[in-house]
């Protein structure tokens, strides 16, 4: 699995020191949101790679 | 959820101006009910009966409802993977939601797609977080499809939470949510320089 950035460790984090439910419950959909924030930078990024790298196009 | 308005439907005699009334200041409706046999329990039924009036709710009257948007929170009694063509309940919960879909229809409204709670009592603690994640966002969230508008409401939450906070923890929060509100940009800084190679590719 990927390593997980700053943001999510400190979400979790806070995740598991929270005992009110619906505070706890939003901190780990942060969690989840900066994991695919960093998914869909990654697969943005490689896309964007890709294409600039066309050689039909040169 | 301040901009949220619960208003349980009971069997105790109606007022219909009132009940109007309320139908009249919501942008969103949500009727939310367990599934039975196929339906909305007889209580609400028998409320849409009697508070969807011609002269209120016909688009060529009132229209009160014209562009509000209709939604359906439904909690089944079987696991929701048993409403599909082929598997023990034959019919997919959309097939069960067509009577709700064509009163949408009828009054103008626009349909949202089900918002469906199964199984709750086997849920663990993680999933019933994200139950409730996922049903105020259903409540309150713009466009219910889009990753921006989903990023969006759950940075504005993460917001008005921080807002509440001493402000010890204020910095530390702070500096989370600027991190988040950071990969979005950059995501769609991303997306628009993408669409831009995707149109000179094309043309």
């Amino acid at each position: 699995m990927a390593e997980q950035t700053w943001a999510t460790q400190q979400l979790l984090a806070l995740a598991a020191q929270t005992p009110q439910f619906k505070e706890r419950a939003l901190y780990l959909a942060l969690a989840e949101l900066s994991e695919e924030q960093q998914r869909r930078l990654k697969q943005a990024q490689g896309e964007l790679d890709g294409r600039m790298w066309n050689p039909s196009k040169w | 959820m301040p901009s949220v308005t619960w208003h349980p439907v009971t069997a105790e005699p109606l007022n219909i101006t009132a009940e109007q009334r309320l139908l009249r200041q919501a942008d969103r409706i949500i009727l939310q009910f367990p599934l039975y046999w196929y339906s909305a329990p007889a209580v609400l039924k028998n409320w849409l009966d009697q508070v969807l009036t011609r002269q209120f709710a016909y688009p060529e009257a009132a229209g009160a409802l014209v562009g509000k948007e209709l939604g359906i929170a439904v909690s089944l009694g079987s696991p929701a993977r048993n409403f599909k063509a082929g598997a023990p309940e034959h019919f997919s919960v959309s097939q069960i939601m067509t009577p709700f879909q064509a009163l949408a229809h009828k009054l103008k409204m626009v349909f949202l797609p089900t918002f469906v709670i199964d199984q709750f009592g086997y849920q663990t603690d993680a999933e019933k977080a994200k139950l409730l994640i996922n049903y105020q966002r259903y409540l309150t969230q713009g466009d219910l499809d889009h990753f921006e508008a989903q990023a969006d409401w759950l940075t504005t939450q993460f917001q008005s939470l921080i807002a509440q906070k001493p402000s010890e923890q204020k910095q530390q929060l702070t500096l989370i949510l600027e991190q988040l509100k950071n990969n979005q940009a950059d995501l769609n800084d991303l997306k628009t320089n993408l669409k831009m190679i995707q149109n000179m590719e094309d043309s």
